[in-house]
């Protein structure tokens, strides 16, 4: 595929397309941006104006009055664990689901896969009810267990990487007397970094961004992550414009500026052979 | 294709990441076992220890947030007693499901916030209430109407107001009503109001604002309207029959004033901003202290926002207009109602110790003027301070109003008299289709009556 | 390159042995994986499989929530109402919109767009870059950002259309019945659709160059190179990709609930908001964990078409 040999409406259509694209997707974030300098009355009376008196109040106020640095924290240290866990965890399950022959093995996978296909809403307050016997409601550590149980998606991505490496090359060191968690480690991991990558990210991002367990499990504000705290500028009755639009800057930068410049390493991870058969 | 990786004699990487893997799990290890650590030394109490007590709230903004904290520390100062401040999102949605989650679980909360109505009776039902009666009848000479409006259950008290919002009023913008020579001291009834507006709006002017997408701004026109038809007795009654049971049926939604409660608010959808439907709550409150339309109809926590965006012009406050042929009087006010309640496996006495701070007079004052609420209870309004001279006129004239409402002039706001279920559905979503023409009046309260009744007989 | 090592004992006999008891690994693979399976089936019964039965469980009962040894066991009775619940099944159908989007635009759409990259458009970094920034931010930020953006008094698209003379098009979107959902959809995608593309992009370099440039020597056109030597080896990523798409659009909900709440009067309910609205706001946790119970059906059944479908393709799994 060589985009030089298209034609030219060809062409010239794919950098229209491409680049309207990429405008719709900058134009909101370049306004947040512009609007996050404005006083809450400029941002409402004039929309698209450049601001007049350069404020950060926005942004420091709402970092303050959501104690945003906390909850960066938290949200950085349950994604990184669980995501951590989920890769080893279901890394091995997935490896004997690919390779291993044992009773059940079909049964065990459908029943693995089947919790992809239920909302979270529902098992929400059963869990919470379940973690708060527990003694764990209200902490951080309930939401790392929960999301360790994501198994679902990780065990179906990465049998189907696992599977799509020859065989013979595992026969042969198994010959060798090598073990199965030498095989596992020494052969196969190397080979499927990209897959582990691919997972790892795609966990990442749910984990990072979910809303819905903080909010269930979490009561005492020091634990919140950060989809939760942005909740906290959107009262029912009462909002302010220009802490809600500190907050979703403070929300969205951070993550955007990580990837910006973490993109080159994710990319080349990610387009390492990738998923294989 | 990428070559398959030789089987290694040595194994320079594979150690790297066998020890990348020890060091990894070692730190996730401790990354688990700190919170959990933590998550001990914080657990159960509930509040019970009698030098702590958690408070769960909504208080989330940040004006609310530094009104809550200077009480709570004051309440400290006075009794030695801490108070855990577990403010949490604010959102009606999450915040009131929040609560009964909590309640549910083996934490829960000492105190908390809730809307008084039937979530207070859902509670108190499935036990999980603390009794306040007793210490109610120590703080009653203090208590004035609507101290314990929509906390009571079989002649038990389960929750204290925090104060009250008043849900029907009109602001309105001087100036701009001027450029179109509308008075507003002059309107007193919808008929005068509605012309008003259509004067302005044949003029190229914007009379009235409204954030319909949030649903809620249209439950408040359907309340507002119900009322000033029904009368504030009248509208309770109807509303209870949706939450108590054995309330007959002496008034139904289908009868001829509420239908033409709810089609009195199609008469102001021509006047509504363009779009209105599309519009968010928040912006249009914006707008409005930005100086750009006439009228706006909201509770009286619009004070709240204006103290984080000053108004371009010093805004006037109005009860909503009186319905010619409707019962209500003008004076009848709505009441949006925050009341507190307590978890049954709370330390009695620490409670009391809080009510009675609560209670006193400087409190109530300091409460009063930071949170903009009406807490019904004795004591001084003059005492009150609010930082800003407009705001704090606006605030004065407001209390005015409930203080001229008379003992049987206030009803809840529908929103919170009513069950939750009926009101999302029939009320706040309701609203959305009488304006985008998907219900008529008449069907619509067909379906509230049909829903109502069911509730009864579930309430047997 | 000799993967056995020089010095390592001829295998004959040990071979033999071990090919001639069959039975015996099998047993003794079955202990060694479910070693293998145990951790992670730990924690994916503990705290997903029970609360998912409880769930179900809890759709045959009435609970409000607050005290669950008050719930009353109904039996069918919930899945009667939801057979008879009309705005439930305008949900369902809000969702197959949703979905026969995600498929349509976003799947088929990514795949030109990583195209068009993979085969080195000029910027074509620039481009990866711009798509996939909004997938790392939080949905619900983005929810409130299109509220804005979508404002009908002074959102960017109404203003944008009013500056290039499309005035008249204005709309109150998140307002509309009509347009609420495609508002909704159209924001869903434009956030997501930079995880596909990247997906797809993996995928495509995986792609035999030398197959490539011996197909274009030959003087293949572009679009016969697609069909016979690209999409053979990207199969496994385009099902991944629509499965994920149809799937994650299916329980879509953050989005639509923070733009919409499922409004105006029911036009952007998914099955998902309508299920939250019906058990935390209307306090009717059986009745909402039928829905949850309807949606995995749904959804089993469609991985269930998917499976069968790619099954009558390669070889695969």
């Amino acid at each position: 595929m060589n985009f030089a040999r298209l034609s030219r409406p060809a062409k010239i259509v794919s950098y229209t397309g491409l680049t309207g694209l990429a405008l719709v997707i900058v134009a909101p974030l370049l306004w947040l941006t512009m609007s996050v300098f404005k006083n809450s009355s400029d941002i409402v009376t004039n929309p698209f104006s450049l601001p007049k008196d350069f404020s950060f109040t926005n942004i420091t106020d709402a970092w303050n009055a959501g104690d945003f640095g906390q909850l960066y924290v938290n949200s950085v240290l349950i994604t990184v664990v669980s995501v951590f866990g989920i890769l080893v965890l279901e890394g091995m399950a997935a490896y004997a689901f690919a390779r291993m022959e044992f009773r059940g093995r079909n049964l065990l996978f459908v029943i693995f896969v089947a919790g992809q296909f239920v909302p979270a809403q529902i098992i929400a307050l059963p869990s919470f009810l379940q973690m708060s016997h527990l003694n764990l409601a209200d902490t951080r550590l309930s939401l790392i267990l929960q999301y360790l149980s994501w198994a679902p998606f990780a065990v179906l991505f990465l049998r189907a990487s696992f599977l799509a490496i020859p065989k013979e090359i595992e026969e042969a060191a198994l010959l060798d007397g090598a073990s199965r968690l030498a095989v596992l480690w020494r052969i196969i991991l190397p080979m499927t970094r990209s897959s582990f990558a691919t997972v790892g990210t795609i966990y990442a991002l749910w984990i990072w961004n979910d809303f819905l367990f903080p909010l269930v499990y979490l009561r005492s504000s020091q634990n919140f992550t950060v989809p939760l705290g942005l909740a906290h500028f959107q009262g029912l009755f009462t909002t302010f414009w220009g802490y809600l639009i500190g907050a979703i800057f403070i929300a969205v930068w951070p993550p955007m500026l990580i990837y910006l410049l973490l993109s080159r390493r994710i990319q080349s991870k990610l387009a390492m052979g990738g998923v294989k058969g | 294709m990428n070559s398959p990786a030789p089987y290694p004699d040595r194994i320079p990487r594979a150690l790297s990441r066998r020890s990348f893997l020890r060091a990894g799990a070692g730190a996730g290890l401790l990354a688990a076992g700190l919170p959990a650590l933590q998550a001990c030394s914080l657990s159960s109490n509930g509040g019970n220890a009698a030098t702590a007590l958690t408070f769960m709230n909504r208080w989330s903004d940040p004006n609310s947030q530094k009104a809550a904290n200077a009480m709570f520390s004051g309440f400290t100062k006075a009794t030695g007693i801490k108070i855990t401040n577990q403010v949490q999102p604010s959102s009606g949605s999450t915040y009131q499901p929040a609560v009964r989650t909590a309640f549910s679980s083996n934490t829960p909360p000492a105190l908390a916030t809730d809307i008084s109505g039937p979530e207070v009776y859902n509670l108190a039902r499935a036990g999980v209430l603390m009794d306040l009666t007793s210490i109610y009848q120590g703080i009653k000479s203090k208590a004035r109407a609507g101290a314990v409006a929509g906390s009571e259950v079989d002649g038990k008290i389960w929750g204290l107001s925090d104060g009250a919002t008043i849900g029907n009023c009109v602001f309105y913008n001087p100036d701009y009503l001027a450029k179109y020579h509308v008075d507003a001291a002059a309107i007193t009834t919808t008929s005068q109001w509605l012309a008003a507006m259509s004067h302005i709006k044949k003029a190229g002017g914007t009379p009235i604002l409204i954030g319909a997408k949030d649903q809620w701004p249209g439950g408040h026109y359907l309340n507002d309207l119900v009322q000033r038809r029904l009368g504030s007795a009248a509208a309770t009654q109807l509303y209870n029959r949706t939450v108590l049971p054995k309330q007959g049926d002496k008034i139904k939604w289908t009868d001829d004033q509420v239908i033409a409660a709810f089609r009195d608010y199609l008469a102001f959808k021509p006047l509504f901003q363009d779009g209105f439907l599309g519009e968010a709550a928040a912006t249009t409150d914006g707008q409005f202290l930005a100086g750009k339309a006439g009228f706006y109809e909201m509770g009286s926590w619009l004070l709240s926002t204006m103290r984080q965006t000053p108004p371009s012009f010093t805004p006037g406050v109005m009860l909503f207009p009186t319905v010619e042929g409707g019962a209500g009087h003008g004076n009848e006010v709505t009441l949006g109602n925050d009341t507190i309640i307590v978890s049954a496996k709370a330390n009695a006495d620490a409670v009391r110790k809080f009510f009675d701070y609560f209670t006193r007079p400087d409190s109530l004052a300091r409460w009063s003027g930071s949170m903009f609420v009406s807490p019904p209870y004795r004591f001084d309004a003059s005492a009150v301070k609010v930082d800003s001279p407009v705001l704090g006129k606006l605030f004065g004239r407001i209390n005015s109003f409930s203080a001229n409402a008379g003992r049987d002039g206030a009803a809840l706001f529908n929103d919170q008299a009513i069950d939750v279920n009926i009101y999302s559905r029939y009320i706040w979503q309701g609203s959305v289709g009488l304006m985008t023409g998907e219900l008529s009046p008449e069907r619509l309260c067909q379906k509230l009556e049909e829903a109502t009744v069911r509730a009864q007989r579930k309430l047997g | 390159m000799s993967l056995v090592r020089a010095d390592a004992p001829a295998p004959s006999q040990p071979v033999a042995e071990k090919a001639a008891r069959p039975t015996d690994r099998k047993r003794e693979g079955s202990w060694s994986a479910y070693a293998l399976l145990l951790p992670a089936g730990v924690f994916y019964v503990s705290f997903q499989l029970f609360p998912i039965l409880v769930a179900f469980a809890l759709s045959f009962f009435s609970w409000d929530g607050i005290d669950i040894r008050q719930a009353k066991f109904l039996g069918l009775a919930n899945y009667v109402t939801l057979v008879h619940d009309g705005l439930l099944w305008r949900s369902v159908w809000h969702n197959l919109v949703v979905a026969l989007a995600v498929l349509i635009i976003q799947c088929v759409g990514s795949f030109v767009i990583a195209a068009i990259i993979q085969a080195g458009i000029k910027g074509g970094r620039f481009f990866r870059l711009v798509f996939f920034a909004p997938v790392v931010i939080s949905s619900v930020a983005v929810g409130m950002l299109a509220i804005f953006v979508f404002s009908p008094s002074q959102g960017l698209v109404n203003e944008a259309l009013s500056a290039i003379g499309l005035g008249g098009l204005r709309q109150p979107w998140l307002g509309s019945g009509t347009w609420a959902l495609p508002a909704v959809i159209a924001t869903y995608i434009l956030q997501n659709f930079g995880l596909s593309v990247l997906l797809f992009i993996s995928g495509l370099g995986q792609v035999d160059q030398d197959l490539l440039e011996a197909a274009e020597l030959d003087g293949a056109s572009q679009g016969r190179i697609l069909w016979q030597v690209v999409f053979p080896v990207i199969r496994p990523v385009t099902t991944t990709v629509f499965l994920l798409g149809l799937v994650t659009g299916f329980k879509l909900f953050d989005t639509v609930y923070v733009m919409t709440a499922g409004g105006p009067f029911h036009a952007s309910d998914t099955i998902v908001t309508y299920l939250y609205g019906v058990s935390f706001g209307g306090n009717d946790i059986g009745y909402g964990n039928a829905i949850g119970v309807l949606l995995f059906v749904i959804l089993l059944v469609i991985a269930l078409i998917q499976l069968r479908l790619t099954r009558t393709g390669k070889e695969t799994e």
